[in-house]
């Protein structure tokens, strides 16, 4: 079942119950990695997946639900979950089904450039890159991440208030771990490269920063415990800014670079609510009281 | 459901297109979260993520593809197409036959989710709400600096189905709950937080082990004692550190960096040093994914391999790292029962299931009557590892400083610094109070649920980040 026949059958099963205040939020993504280690393809994934979130609002309190599976019987499932969830609710804060105004500004729809690049070609921006790291100098001794990475996304929302909408995005890139070390000790430098199109992605540099990276931390002191005056660099501003954010692979950071482009069918606007739905269908875990 | 035989055509596949191992791991989890924000309930949500992930090998290299389109068609053609990618040889399969495994499940429940109505579970996290908001009494000037409250309740119920071309077939059930509450407390512009998050392997029986106030209480505990406190002092000292979730810097500066993910690599300090002194005498440590309930336990691992104790470090002697299926072929080893992932998208690697340090010897009290002058970090907070070097950094949530072997006041702002082999060289005393808590651990196969523990233990020499010099 494709998102709109399961979209038809949320819907009219929603519309039988007497609910008047929904959203359907619907995702198809397609990711694509290829891992190296010491010139040979160590890791590769090829996946695919969908999802969709509903939101329906009752007596003023919102309930929600998710599926991965689009049959009759979950289009009805997630409906009578997401009534039930909302009876729990006790927040006063006012819930809306967003009814859209305007128009939307329509852009071309993404042209799948990562998809249609061919395997090899891929394979090769990988193995161009970790023997790039190694060759930059003699004490890189060890390259333990040496990934290639690309992903889609196509998302969709409807609701009953007449917003029917669509948008893709597709991005790539790659990233590196170089490892130096001088006999004494082992220091690591970290690098990504991200981009909506593969067109003028450069591997190599990005290789050779990260090995840049692990050399300068060569020989590295501690310094005495005290306060100091601290000049922070664009990257660790960067890094600063990401811990706000849940995701904890760098691999995500750098997939947040990516294309969009919209299509709308319908003349309403995406409203920040969607983006939310969306988080929630793909949330699993409620927090992260460690990590690594 | 993927049926058995469709199983035995999708790894036929996988071999016929060039690996020389295939599995398949399908998942159907069912989940639901609720938040609560000082005793109202805000959220509620609940789902159902349901795939297939396929793997397989040629020799070691691994491909992996993910799918929630089960229709047998599309896993014939993804199986066909990773296959490929090995690159191996495609040659022609004799059918096989998967011989099913059934093990007596290590996470037994008697109240599944299912049955239980939504409003006792809301009732639950008004517990836990309550119990933060009246631990100062009402009136006190404590009572007046709880800002505010937050109280989540998760309960998820994993169904996994593995299959191999060992011909092996078995399948598991997890289902697991855990309440978090978080508390805020603030006074005169400055925030301090406390929280408490116990979580176990069972149905909606958990909570008739545990009282749900008490968890609200030790939140609420911690951030009151915290928030009046002069900042930590600064610079090397003895630091004896509370057992249970100060377990976290076993796990985090030493238990990553004996996953076989690191160490197949190269990545790790602890490379080809089985056999090898690697910490003071009396450090014994253990994987163990076997504890009964326990929140990180698993009957079989994500690979379909029986779970195990593993033990780690005996007497200070590194004895053996954790390791998954793929890595045990890099490295020439046996499979631990350690090959984990959060679901379905993400492909298994070696992480920890229950790790923690053994019980020694002394009482918590005989290692703070031994300690000079020090700091006591009785509750971790979060922190980061390099797992390459195993530097870490770790915020201390309830410290207190010591003098003359005795506790003589809280202190707040604390961090300890270090690397995690030369710790375990420097921990010089190991109480006989033993504890486990409950995390989620993030890594390359996603997040996972995992307990970390120790009883109380001192680290002879340690860096700790404060204001005081």
């Amino acid at each position: 079942m494709n998102f709109e026949t399961f979209k038809n059958a949320v819907f009219d099963i929603a519309a039988k119950k007497g609910l008047k205040n929904y959203e359907l939020f619907g995702m198809e993504q397609r990711e694509f990695e290829i891992n190296f280690f010491e010139g040979a393809i160590e890791g590769y994934k090829d996946a695919s997946s969908s999802g969709a979130s509903f939101k329906t609002i009752v007596d003023g309190k919102a309930g929600m639900s998710f599926t991965e599976v689009w049959t009759p019987e979950t289009a009805e499932k997630i409906i009578d979950d997401a009534c039930e969830n909302s009876q729990q609710v006790d927040a006063s804060d006012p819930e809306f089904i967003y009814e859209g105004n305007g128009s939307y500004r329509t852009f071309p729809p993404f042209e799948d450039r990562y998809v249609k690049l061919p395997v090899e070609e891929k394979i090769a921006y990988g193995l161009e890159m970790e023997k790039a790291a190694k060759a930059h100098h003699p004490s890189i001794v060890n390259i333990p991440h040496c990934t290639y990475f690309d992903a889609a996304e196509r998302f969709y929302v409807s609701n009953s208030h007449g917003v029917h909408l669509e948008c893709g995005r597709e991005g790539g890139g790659g990233y590196l771990v170089a490892v130096a070390s001088d006999g004494k000790a082992a220091k690591t430098g970290l690098e990504f490269v991200a981009q909506e199109s593969p067109v003028g992605l450069d591997f190599v540099t990005m290789a050779q920063k990260a090995a840049e990276r692990a050399l300068k931390k060569l020989g590295a002191k501690s310094i005495k415990s005290g306060k100091y005056p601290i000049i922070l660099d664009y990257n660790m501003v960067g890094e600063l800014l990401s811990l706000f954010f849940i995701y904890d692979q760098r691999r995500k950071r750098a997939k947040r670079v990516i294309a969009v482009s919209w299509k709308a069918t319908s003349s309403d606007r995406f409203s920040r609510d969607h983006y939310r739905q969306r988080t929630l269908y793909r949330r699993r875990n409620l927090e992260y009281p460690f990590r690594c | 459901m993927l049926q058995k035989q469709e199983m035995e055509e999708v790894l036929s596949i996988l071999l016929e297109a060039g690996g020389d191992f295939g599995e398949l791991f399908f998942e159907d989890t069912r989940s639901a979260e609720m938040s609560m924000i000082d005793g109202k309930l805000e959220k509620v949500n609940s789902g159902r993520i349901c795939g297939i992930g396929l793997r397989a090998f040629l020799d070691t290299n691994a491909v992996y593809a993910y799918t929630n389109d089960l229709s047998i068609e599309n896993l014939k053609g993804t199986a066909r197409r990773i296959g490929k990618a090995l690159k191996g040889l495609p040659k022609p399969q004799e059918p096989f036959i998967l011989n099913e495994k059934h093990y007596e499940t290590k996470l037994p429940v008697l109240l599944p989710f299912e049955i239980i109505e939504k409003r006792e579970k809301k009732h639950v996290m008004q517990m836990a709400n309550e119990g933060a908001r009246t631990y100062a009494p009402s009136g006190s000037a404590l009572a007046d600096l709880i800002g505010q409250i937050e109280v989540s309740y998760l309960e998820k119920d994993q169904y996994v189905r593995i299959a191999n071309t060992d011909a092996m077939l078995t399948e598991d059930r997890r289902r697991r709950t855990r309440l978090t509450t978080r508390v805020i407390a603030a006074e005169n512009g400055q925030k301090e937080t406390g929280s408490s998050s116990p979580g176990y392997g069972t149905g909606f029986e958990f909570y008739n082990l545990i009282d749900p106030r008490e968890v609200g209480q030790e939140a609420a505990r911690i951030a009151l004692r915290m928030i009046r406190a002069d900042y930590a002092p600064a610079g090397m000292m003895p630091v004896v550190i509370g057992n249970g979730f100060g377990g976290v810097i076993f796990h985090e500066a030493c238990g990553h960096s004996l996953e076989a993910t690191s160490v197949a690599k190269g990545a790790s300090v602890f490379c080809g040093k089985v056999g090898q002194k690697i910490a003071n005498d009396c450090v014994n440590a253990v994987d163990d994914g076997t504890i009964p309930n326990a929140w990180g336990t698993s009957t079989v691992d994500d690979e379909g391999t029986p779970t195990q104790r593993n033990q780690l470090i005996e007497n200070g002697i590194l004895k053996g790292y954790l390791v998954d299926r793929l890595n045990a072929r890099k490295m020439g080893a046996n499979p631990t029962g350690s090959g984990r992932r959060e679901n379905y998208t993400y492909a298994p690697t070696s992480r920890m299931s229950n790790t923690f340090l053994m019980p020694g010897q002394s009482i918590p009290e005989e290692i703070i009557a031994n300690t000079e002058r020090g700091l006591y970090a009785k509750t971790m907070g979060g922190g980061s590892v390099q797992p390459t070097t195993g530097e870490f950094n770790f915020a201390v949530l309830e410290g207190y400083l010591i003098e003359k072997g005795r506790v003589v006041k809280p202190v707040r702002g604390a961090t300890l610094i270090g690397k995690g082999h030369e710790v375990l060289e420097k921990i010089d005393m190991i109480g006989n109070d033993l504890t486990r808590s409950q995390g989620m651990c993030g890594s390359i196969s996603g997040s996972i649920p995992a307990d970390v523990g120790q009883p109380t233990i001192r680290v002879s020499e340690l860096l700790v980040g404060g204001r005081n010099a």
